[in-house]
């Protein structure tokens, strides 16, 4: 995982609406689905943000009961966790590392693999035109009209995001393809010819 | 429902000097009434030549360019002129000939014969219109935005009443907003208007748009992808039904 304080996902969370620990849990897997959250990230998280007395409580117990029969809690952010979380968005965000198994495969490939490593990168190509046949359609002409949810419109540039990300794969596969094909042509020209 | 275009298997080299340049390699592609089809891919990866074949401008090497159930390859010099005039809309930011002509003279220029004049300009307003192009009317090629462009030369395709369109690159150097707008005229061209649309770009922000999405690369186009599972992840926004 990249640096992304998941601290600040559930604090975020909590600022747009105050909830409770499997509730938070399903926002965050909806939202955030790429994070591979874990069942108990949720609640330990909580737990730390109460420590830091970034959320608190609430006082009401009317809110129903888990699935045991204790009490559900729910919790909401405190002004210092508002303050806190101001901080977070106006602080240098660190970047995602693109990590892709077939950058470690071209590391530690040797001549007598490229037919392989050919047939994976096309394989991944048509993987990745597949993927953008799911997306969802957004309309960023429509991200700077105030009439447009916020939220809709912070979902429309990740998307944005995921998809120029997706475009620069597909160029890069499809260069690394021609660049392998050309090479294997060659060497199997020269492997051919008279010394 | 019968495929308006359809290539089938078409290859297309050409000779650069002694060695052969292979630019498509067995492209097979379909293009029905009413939809919408994206080809992405990148410079030099065959995208105008792919376009070429499928407008009946170039014929392929090897395989079939079928428009409406004819070989585009078969037909008469004359026959296919009618038909580029007729029923298959090109559509490039090229522009006039004559740098002097107003929009409104240029776009309806494919009509002056078969409805005189005054009746083609009128045409080629409202056609101009429809596209939100309808500043551009008395205005020449000079002196247009890129956008305006890329309308201008959809609405010279359009008036015409295609039954194809066929669309090179009609993104490039536009803003998201734009884009969108020009993408968006495309479906609706397609959905509306009932038109098959084939459009080629090096953008996938613009795919997103289409109704089928292929990627072209060294030549050969990725097979059709499994349809995604339900088909419905298309999600539209609050102000997505704004009109371009």
């Amino acid at each position: 995982m990249s640096g992304l304080s998941t601290k600040h996902v559930v604090l975020g969370l909590l600022i747009e609406q105050p909830g409770y620990g499997y509730d938070l849990l399903k926002r965050a897997r909806s939202r955030f689905g790429y994070l591979g959250l874990s069942d108990n990230f949720v609640y330990k998280t909580l737990e730390r943000l109460e420590e830091d007395g970034f959320i608190e409580e609430r006082g009401d117990k009317s809110t129903g009961k888990t699935r045991r029969g204790a009490p559900r809690v729910m919790y909401r952010a405190t002004p210092l966790g508002r303050e806190n979380f101001k901080q977070w968005i106006a602080t240098p965000s660190e970047r995602a590392v693109l990590r892709d198994e077939l950058q470690a495969k071209l590391n530690l490939s040797e001549p007598d693999d490229l037919p392989e490593l050919l047939a994976v990168a096309e394989e991944q190509g048509r993987e990745c035109v597949a993927e953008l046949a799911t997306l969802r359609r957004p309309v960023l002409a429509t991200v700077a009209e105030p009439e447009v949810p916020w939220h809709h419109a912070a979902v429309m540039m990740v998307d944005d995001l995921n998809l120029r990300w997706l475009q620069a794969l597909v160029d890069w596969l499809n260069a690394i393809c021609e660049l392998i094909e050309e090479r294997i042509e060659l060497t199997s020209e020269s492997a051919g010819s008279p010394p | 429902m019968k495929p308006l275009l359809q290539l089938e298997s078409v290859s297309k080299s050409y000779m650069r000097g002694p060695r052969e340049l292979r630019v498509l390699k067995d492209v097979s592609l379909d293009v029905h009434p009413g939809e919408f089809v994206g080809v992405y891919g990148q410079r030099g990866s065959g995208k105008t030549t792919l376009l070429h074949l499928a407008a009946g401008f170039e014929a392929p090497s090897s395989g079939v360019a079928n428009f409406d159930g004819r070989n585009l390859a078969d037909l008469s010099r004359s026959r296919r002129a009618r038909l580029h005039r007729e029923e298959i809309g090109w559509v490039e930011r090229a522009g006039p000939q004559s740098a002097g002509l107003p929009m409104r003279v240029y776009v309806g220029l494919s009509l002056y014969r078969t409805v005189g004049p005054a009746k083609a300009q009128q045409r080629a307003v409202a056609a101009l219109a429809k596209v939100g192009a309808e500043d551009a009317a008395d205005a020449r090629w000079s002196s247009l935005s890129d956008t305006a462009r890329t309308l201008v030369a959809i609405a010279e395709a359009l008036v015409r009443q295609p039954r194809l369109l066929v669309v090179d690159d009609p993104t490039a150097g536009l803003s998201i907003i734009d884009r969108e707008r020009v993408v968006g005229l495309l479906r609706s061209a397609a959905e509306d208007g009932g038109l098959g649309v084939l459009m080629a770009v090096p953008d996938m922000p613009a795919m997103l748009h289409a109704h089928e999405v292929r990627s072209l690369s060294r030549g050969r186009l990725l097979a059709p992808a499994d349809p995604p599972p339900s088909g419905g992840n298309v999600v539209e926004f609050p102000g997505s039904e704004r009109s371009a």
